[in-house]
């Protein structure tokens, strides 16, 4: 069940960069920004994939 | 044919089915071709009927923004996590994956000849490789235009490896599967970014549109191996100072 679990979603770092993302999405769509969303979204989650890559200490 | 649907779903199937025969290849060694054939045979049915379930509850009429965020937010669970490893390997950070290695392990783990636990383990192999599979056909197909396009490339992925597995009958070492990878974790994640954004701010949200998947795309490709390049340069200077 574990295996079956982390297959779809991962770890729980991976998680938590999924919800911030969406999270940034949201405040960003509806807080004034929507122009900019589609510029800052992609760096955002480039930056949580680069964190992603870093080895855990 | 949807070549945007089927060269994503071909490229990633085909490199989940190699480890997926990877493992079905080592089981066989203990108990035979037959019954390991037999296991990966019922995964895929397993795999199948799950297909099908999903596309029918697509169907069933939930409205449609909510069925993009759910696609995107899987998408960018798994997409953000392929790209990560695919950017770890290039950077040096990670191993690359080694199908030989895979192999002397699953067969070391089939040692104690418990011929219940081998089928289990080549059935459980096939069912969680191919339910990334199943995860990038349902994404990429949503809406039902898809369905045939996403299918087609993992059973044609499917196809094209059981047929080099029952050649050379050996691990498949050859498959370039960082580079595959990379480019396949940066085409989910953009579909990822695109749906997630697109059903939390609304379609007028993308200043191009569908085109600007095309810049998603390449804007994930490049700074991804800038962000290697910086991260393996970082482990040079550690090393150095």
């Amino acid at each position: 069940m574990k295996a079956f679990l982390t297959t779809l979603f991962g770890d729980v770092r991976n998680c938590c960069v999924v919800a911030a993302l969406i999270a940034s999405e949201a405040a960003m769509a509806h807080g004034g920004l929507a122009q900019e969303a589609a510029f800052a979204v992609p760096v955002v989650t480039l930056a949580g994939i680069v964190w992603l890559a870093r080895p855990v200490r | 044919m949807t070549w945007t649907i089927f060269l994503p779903t071909f490229l990633t199937a085909t490199v989940e089915w190699v480890e997926a025969f990877t493992i079905v290849l080592a089981v066989s060694l203990t108990i035979g071709w037959r019954a390991s054939l037999g296991a990966a045979a019922a995964a895929l049915a397993t795999l199948a009927a799950l297909t099908a379930a999903t596309g029918g509850v697509l169907q069933l009429g939930v409205g449609m923004e909510w069925i993009q965020f759910l696609i995107g937010v899987f998408l960018l669970l798994f997409g953000v996590r392929w790209l990560a490893k695919a950017i770890a390997r290039q950077a040096g950070l990670k191993a690359q994956h080694d199908e030989d290695e895979e192999f002397a392990v699953t067969k070391a783990r089939l040692s104690s000849g418990d011929g219940r636990a081998a089928w289990l383990i080549a059935y459980k192999g096939v069912l969680l490789e191919g339910l990334e599979v199943w995860l990038v056909v349902v994404a990429l197909s949503v809406g039902g235009a898809g369905w045939i396009s996403g299918v087609g490339g993992a059973c044609t992925a499917l196809i094209m490896v059981a047929i080099a597995g029952a050649c050379l009958r050996s691990p498949l070492r050859r498959v370039p599967e960082n580079a595959i990878k990379f480019g396949v974790g940066a085409m989910i994640v953009s579909f990822g970014t695109f749906w997630s954004l697109e059903a939390i701010g609304g379609p007028e949200i993308w200043p191009m549109a569908d085109w600007s998947l095309v810049g998603l795309v390449a804007f994930y490709i490049i700074g991804g191996l800038l962000a290697s390049i910086a991260l393996r340069r970082r482990i040079l200077r550690g090393a150095a100072a």
